[in-house]
């Protein structure tokens, strides 16, 4: 978990800075002297920015994630200082993703021991001070101490790297990547681990093969093909939106929920990758910067000239062995079969992560991905999209899982990353898909969102339900439940609700099944909902503090009494049903000692608006 | 974890009778149940949460069942909406 967590932090360093190093890579692309205008006045820029300006944005990122602006500062500092004073040739890239984050942490831990020890008034001078004065002690420390270190420790990760590259067991690293790729490690592994090993190498040999490793979509590209063959239907449609998406979008994470449906396919992923790698590494194939998003048309473009057929031949090698593979394995598992003939299986895809916030209403939508770049991005327009259709206001926006805000009311992740999402935003409510192109859960959540907005509607309709002060009985005593439901039907024939048979009526349905709802609370009501005996809608409510047995061991200390007519009924319940979930609430009912009270309870908690009713009818 | 989408027959949808009976079968089972509609999931247990996702007829009912009896509560239940 921890080394997780580590590699996530470097991932999401070197993602902020993307569009930094495709500059780079461009600029490489075009006027390095193998580039296509070969041009040494603009090529002079690389240097210094793989010497200061990428070690520094990276500690830059590092340091202000953890110590904020100051953090950022102080890294930036620091780490210039080093670079200055650095008069290798090696790049003190990998070592600023250490500096950053550790004097960001410094500088928090300080700004923290500070915080109530400062005079009023000197916060802003002490703050800058201190931050200032570990700025200096850690630039010096670093250049006469570290930058020695850090130059036999880069050195060390180059030999060895440069051993793994020369010696042909590159392509065994396939072994690894694609399966973690598929668990959602693919940012962490491309960004976190190869990436800046690229960035190194790229500066000594002006291209890398790092950079293919991960990115290469052929093996994703090639699974997704075998399915695309084997499925039939609605199912083929959306493996035909994947595949576009994987390998011209440069969106990988489509591909792994089709992995993980049958684990097998694992296998030719696996080989997809390792004869890609090894085209790459036969054919000396390489990159100048990250292809990020993996797209080919990105991978192409950060082909340095005379590299393209090598880089392509590796993509279709790779796809071509993965989808021979997949489609073997397709034909001999079940799940293809399973897929076919069982298309209601998939409405699993909705997962119910934690249901006690059910009743707030949805005003605030994240979609969130593990960087917060990509898919969740593709998600959120997806949803975006579909809610203009379907005209609901409510705004959809994109993170990543571990920058969900706050105030998010509800937050759709892919279902590996839902945990950690509820994690993160424990207050939310957390939907889980498996697949972006599931257009079922779109529709089921737009139908929801919709009923949402309806309920609000439809609360007016209850206010119908007519409750006024005689409606209300307090410390009622009864010998049976039949007894209660005799007082508690005379209240409303009383008010004129209903005619007297109304509570035979309510006798007979209480004889069919017991009306006892939970909570102790049983909400007694006539067995027709379309009676001719109810003249006006209306709600009686009783409290029996001794307790009315309702057979089967349960108790009511509460009885709500219905006279509903027709539609409605199904709405009233619904929201009694939700008051009645709530004990406390139903305690506070239980025990008020007056009706002005009991009305203000339920009015308070958004139930039914009575008071213009009741006013009405007093007048 | 097995899962079933059925459709609600009773003329006046899932009110409180055939919620109470619902939620009595469920509680026989040692099984987890959950019950979806339009995205709202509640415990298949409880009348309480079935009356609040107020389905209608017609409506269709997304049944999980995850636990020892697994199966036959699906049975049950399956068995219960049908005939009602």
């Amino acid at each position: 978990m921890k080394l997780q967590r580590i590699g996530r932090f470097l991932s999401t360093i070197v993602f902020q800075n993307i569009s930094g190093l495709i500059a780079l890579g461009m600029i490489r692309v075009f006027f390095s002297p193998s580039g296509w205008w070969p041009n040494p006045h603009i090529y002079q820029v690389v240097n210094p920015m793989l010497q200061y300006f990428i070690p520094v944005l990276f500690a830059y990122s590092g340091g202000r994630i953890i110590g904020g602006k100051r953090g950022g500062v102080i890294s930036s500092f620091v780490t210039i200082a080093m670079a200055a004073g650095n008069n290798t040739s090696y790049t003190l890239i990998l070592p600023a993703m250490a500096i950053g984050p550790l004097i960001g942490y410094l500088i928090a831990k300080i700004d923290k021991w500070l915080e109530n020890r400062i005079p009023v008034g000197f916060e802003l001078l002490i703050y800058n001070m201190a931050a200032g004065l570990i700025g200096v002690c850690f630039a010096i420390f670093g250049l006469i101490f570290v930058n020695p270190l850090i130059n036999k420790g880069v050195e060390l990760i180059f030999t060895g790297d440069t051993l793994l590259t020369k010696s042909g067991l590159l392509p065994l690293v396939a072994l690894i990547i694609e399966p973690s790729k598929v668990l959602f490690f693919n940012n962490v592994i491309n960004h976190g681990i190869l990436e800046p090993l690229g960035i190194q190498q790229t500066k000594e040999f002006g291209k890398s093969i790092f950079f293919l490793l991960e990115s290469n979509p052929g093996p994703g590209f090639g699974l997704l093909l075998a399915y695309f063959v084997r499925l039939k239907g609605k199912k083929k449609a959306a493996v035909k939106s994947s595949l576009v998406i994987q390998v011209l979008g440069g969106i990988h994470e489509v591909y792994f929920p089709y992995a993980l449906m049958n684990p097998w396919v694992i296998i030719p992923l696996i080989f997809g990758g390792m004869a890609g790698d090894l085209i790459f590494y036969l054919l000396k194939a390489g990159l100048v910067a990250t292809p990020s998003p993996g797209s080919l048309f990105i991978i192409l473009m950060m082909a340095p000239k005379g590299n393209f057929m090598a880089v392509i031949a590796g993509f279709l090698l790779s796809a071509l062995v993965s989808f021979l593979g997949s489609l073997y394995v397709l034909s001999q598992g079940k799940v293809v079969e399973e897929l076919m003939t069982q298309p209601h299986q998939q409405d699993m895809l909705i997962q119910p992560v934690e249901n006690s916030h059910q009743a707030m209403p949805i005003k605030k939508i994240i979609f969130a991905c593990d960087a917060g770049y990509g898919s969740s991005a593709m998600g959120a327009a997806m949803l975006r999209k579909k809610f203009k259709q379907a005209n609901l206001g409510i705004p959809v926006n994109h993170a990543s899982v571990d920058e969900i805000p706050r105030d998010a009311d509800l937050v759709i992740t892919q279902i590996q990353l839902t945990q950690r999402a509820s994690k993160m935003a424990p207050h939310a409510e957390h939907l889980s898909i498996s697949s972006f192109d599931e257009d079922t859960f779109y529709e089921d959540l737009i139908a929801r969102l919709k009923s949402q907005k309806d309920n609000n509607e439809r609360k007016e309709v209850a206010n119908e339900m007519e409750l006024t002060e005689d409606h209300i009985l307090l410390d009622m005593e009864a010998k049976d439940k039949w007894e209660a439901i005799e007082q508690i039907g005379y209240a409303l024939v009383a008010r004129g609700n209903v005619e007297r048979q109304y509570i035979e009526e309510m006798k007979q349905r209480e004889q069919v099944v017991s009306t006892y709802l939970g909570n102790g609370v049983a909400i007694p009501h006539g067995i027709d909902v379309n009676s001719p005996r109810v003249k006006k809608p209306g709600i009686a409510i009783a409290q029996y503090p001794k307790g009315i047995n309702f057979g089967n061991g349960k108790t009511a200390y509460l009885l709500i009494a219905l006279a509903g007519q027709g539609p409605q009924h199904l709405s009233v319940l619904s929201e009694l049903a939700e008051m009645i979930e709530s004990r406390q609430k139903v305690n506070q009912l239980l025990f008020s000692k007056s009706p002005e009270e009991m009305i203000r309870l339920i009015h308070d908690s958004g139930l039914f608006y009575f008071e213009e009713i009741a006013e009405a009818n007093r007048s | 974890m097995i899962c079933k989408k059925v459709a609600i027959k009773d003329e006046r949808g899932l009110h409180l009778r055939p919620a109470t009976l619902f939620a009595c079968i469920a509680q026989k089972f040692d099984a987890d149940i959950l019950v979806q509609y339009r995205g709202k999931t509640v415990g298949g247990k409880s009348a309480i949460g079935l009356l609040q996702l107020e389905v209608t007829k017609g409506g269709e009912i997304l049944i999980y069942i995850q636990g020892r009896e697994q199966e036959s509560a699906m049975k049950a239940l399956l068995e219960f909406i049908c005939t009602n």
